[in-house]
């Protein structure tokens, strides 16, 4: 089921209904009308791939239970067994036969025709960080497995995350809810600009995005320009749209999410912008890979190191192409001299133009670069492969093509819009700028974007970070 | 939690107020409409080709066009004795049922013809894209259905637009597109050189559909017409459209030739008038 859809318009007041009318009832009623809901959510896409989920929970609540090294490898090969298996087969298989051709050996492997289970590579993340962290002894195993399912299959960010922490989710389902009248108003409001962003922005960029790079070769260097800036527009608005809609969604069930964006457009140099980026996976790949290679203890080549194997992990992460794994190189590439300059953690604490409201010339000349490389980078990530991304580089400065520079208005004013109020959130927790105002103010603007939300609602188009 | 439902109430009722803002703003302003509304275009040529049709002498059609891009563009119905096109953007053969009944204002068409792009054929019955095109392009808005909110919003806004007599005039076409009147679009693009397909698709027309075209077939001579494509596909219809005439655009001589093609399915002004030369053969021989 899709967020931005007639269904999941009439699936949400339903179940919301029903289960606050359930918080009159036992926790465990709640909590069974969750999993039940979230599983009708997930299902609703392919029923047939729940038998995934549900074996990756039983699988990880009874290792758990009695946790050893044995039941933490089961964990580990069952999910991450899934995982290589549904997402990543077929890449090995064409990877293995075509290194073998370069060399001149000709190999025959015949691929599979998988069908990707949504989401799988975020909750197969949120239940592992569940064993591990049983198996460290920082958190102790579920007692009910109707909790563990419903921490499992949560639907808000079941299929694109935020990936939670069992550390963080999992006591709040294991607690009883109630209603929180702030907390749910604050959820529509995240809910509307998520949608905002995914349908409004992130859609209209896409138009042109496509169009673009399907036709890069006919396009101007401008076009190619602009065609990677709106699919940084779209990206940005498609996932942190989703983050948004999923953290509102989960406000209105009275359970809290992580931040997953925190205005990374904003950043002054790429190591700040992987602290505003996709939050919950970094913060993953941190705490389950990054220090138990070792982090930054050893020496600056084992730093170094580590941080590349990150970034490789994270872009293979993303699919199953090596063009997010260059995406990942690319990143490597951009954050590794900051490590070595020691300039890795100059903005940790504070945002850019803090406390005022426009940044200084030296700030925006940071943000714009910052902003322009990871747009570069974002060229491999949307291209189909790495020759077609390196052409699309090389054909921005050496290029004679004429005609249309697509620079199209309503795509950058939508864009445009979604910043400036980006911009006004950016100091602390995103407190909303707009509800300060008066009540037929907020309406009235309130009104105007769900009007824009439904007028591109028809696209009923899917999340990038569905695929992944 | 009943305050939360009765603020909720509260907006939702304030909701037509906040869209009546919406609605002044676009009566104001051409360019507020565009960016908060609908944005009436010459692409696809609804607009001018539904104006043409009720400016059209009061007679029966003999012939009748109904299907989508490669119709419009593929089929130039001067090449045909008094006949009409009104095919327009991704138009599925739920929205050909609903043109269907728009055009019975010049009475009934001896023969409809319906382009039949098997790609189509996946989905919902009706594509949102044509029915908005419709509703926001043509004097027709309020004969066909509105399948979501916001079309049946916009089907508001246009009535209302016509009680105020405000029109705002459309954008234009792309340059490589020349409405020639009857319904066609010539499309003078740069021809292939060679077919970039690979492979081939095969679809089967699904019931909903299959019946639409049983109701339209009860009221005139109905043909059906897969237009011809660079593309190998493969296709199947319903044993119950057995007795209603198929004209395969496979069976063109020139079907698999680049240079008549654009894209992989559409068609350049050439290769439209040498497609049409010979339907119009295809035509005489079945309707004889």
């Amino acid at each position: 089921m899709l967020f931005n859809s007639y269904t999941f318009l009439f699936f949400l007041p339903v179940v919301f209904t029903i289960y606050w009318l359930l918080n009159k009832g036992s926790l465990r009623r709640q909590n069974v009308f969750l999993v039940a809901a979230s599983y009708l959510f997930y299902g609703w896409w392919d029923w047939r791939f729940l038998s995934l989920i549900i074996i990756s929970t039983l699988v990880d609540f009874y290792a758990a239970r009695t946790i050893s090294k044995a039941k933490l490898w089961l964990s580990l090969f069952t999910n991450l067994g899934f995982l290589s298996f549904f997402k990543y087969y077929n890449f090995f298989v064409d990877s293995w036969v075509e290194a073998w051709a370069t060399v001149g050996v000709e190999m025959h492997a015949s691929s599979l025709q998988i069908i990707l289970p949504v989401g799988i590579s975020f909750y197969t993340f949120q239940t592992l960080s569940y064993t591990i962290d049983v198996y460290r002894g920082k958190l102790k195993p579920a007692d009910s497995l109707i909790d563990f399912a419903a921490f499992v299959s949560f639907f808000p960010q079941l299929v694109a995350g935020p990936i939670e922490r069992a550390t963080k989710l999992l006591p709040q389902i294991q607690k009883r809810r109630s209603f929180n009248y702030d907390d749910a108003v604050s959820g529509l409001r995240l809910m509307l600009w998520g949608m905002f962003k995914k349908v409004v922005v992130a859609d209209t960029c896409a138009r042109y995005a496509d169009s673009i790079f399907s036709n890069y070769s006919e396009a101007t260097p401008l076009a190619l320009v602009m065609g990677a800036i709106y699919f940084s527009f779209q990206i940005y608005g498609d996932f942190s749209g989703y983050s948004d809609i999923a953290i509102g969604t989960s406000r209105l069930f009275g359970i809290k999410l992580s931040t997953n964006f925190k205005f990374p457009y904003f950043s002054r140099d790429i190591a700040e912008f992987w602290r505003r980026w996709h939050i919950s996976l970094s913060t993953w790949f941190r705490d389950y890979l990054y220090i138990p290679l070792g982090g930054s203890r050893g020496s600056r080549v084992q730093t170094l190191r580590n941080v590349a194997v990150i970034f490789l992990v994270s872009g293979l992460w993303h699919g199953a192409n090596w063009t997010f794994v260059a995406w990942g190189a690319v990143h490597a590439v951009l954050f590794l001299p900051l490590i070595l300059l020691d300039r890795n953690r100059s903005h940790t604490t504070d945002v850019v133009a803090q406390g005022k409201l426009l940044p200084s010339f030296k700030e925006l000349l940071q943000v714009f670069s910052t902003f322009t490389l990871a747009t570069l980078a974002w060229v491999f990530f949307r291209a189909e492969s790495i020759t077609e991304a390196a052409i699309y580089l090389k054909s921005i400065v050496i290029n004679s093509n004429t005609g249309s520079n697509r620079i199209v208005l309503t795509a950058l004013l939508w864009a445009g819009v979604m910043l400036a109020v980006d911009w006004l959130q950016r100091s602390g927790t995103p407190s909303w700028w707009l509800s300060k105002r008066a009540t037929p103010a907020r309406w009235l603007a309130y009104g105007v974007v769900v009007w824009l939300c439904l007028k591109n609602l028809h696209n009923g188009s899917s999340f990038i970070y569905f695929q992944f | 939690m009943k305050q939360f439902f009765n603020r909720l109430l509260k907006f939702i009722l304030f909701l037509p107020f906040a869209w009546a803002c919406v609605f002044s703003l676009g009566y104001l302003s051409p360019s507020l409409s565009t960016l908060f509304i609908a944005k009436p275009t010459l692409e696809g040529a609804v607009y001018l080709k539904s104006r043409e049709f009720t400016e059209l002498p009061e007679q029966d059609l003999d012939i009748l066009f109904l299907g989508s891009s490669t119709c419009y563009c593929g089929i130039d119905p001067h090449l045909f004795e008094n006949a009409f096109s009104l095919c327009s953007s991704a138009q599925k053969i739920g929205n050909s049922r609903e043109v269907f009944d728009i055009a019975l204002i010049h009475g009934t068409p001896r023969t409809t013809v319906i382009d039949i792009y098997p790609t189509l054929w996946t989905g919902d019955l009706k594509s949102i894209e044509s029915t908005r095109d419709w509703i926001i392009n043509s004097p027709f808005y309020n004969s066909v259905e509105a399948d979501d909110l916001y079309s049946y919003l916009l089907q508001f806004y246009f009535e209302i637009s016509d009680v105020l007599q405000i029109q705002h005039s459309p954008y234009g076409a792309p340059a490589s597109d020349n409405y020639r009147g009857l319904g066609f679009v010539a499309r003078d693009k740069e021809p292939l050189s060679e077919n970039p397909c690979e492979g081939s698709n095969s679809y089967s027309m699904p019931a909903s559909m299959s019946n639409a075209l049983l109701e339209i077939d009860q009221q005139t001579d109905l043909i059906l017409l897969v237009p011809p494509t660079l593309c190998e596909v493969q296709w199947s219809l319903p044993e119950s459209l057995s007795h209603i005439p198929v004209i395969d655009g496979a069976s063109w001589p020139s079907a698999t030739n680049p240079s008549m093609y654009y894209d992989d399915h559409h068609l350049v002004a050439n290769g439209a008038e040498s497609y049409s030369v010979w339907l119009a053969e295809q035509l005489t021989s079945i309707r004889r």
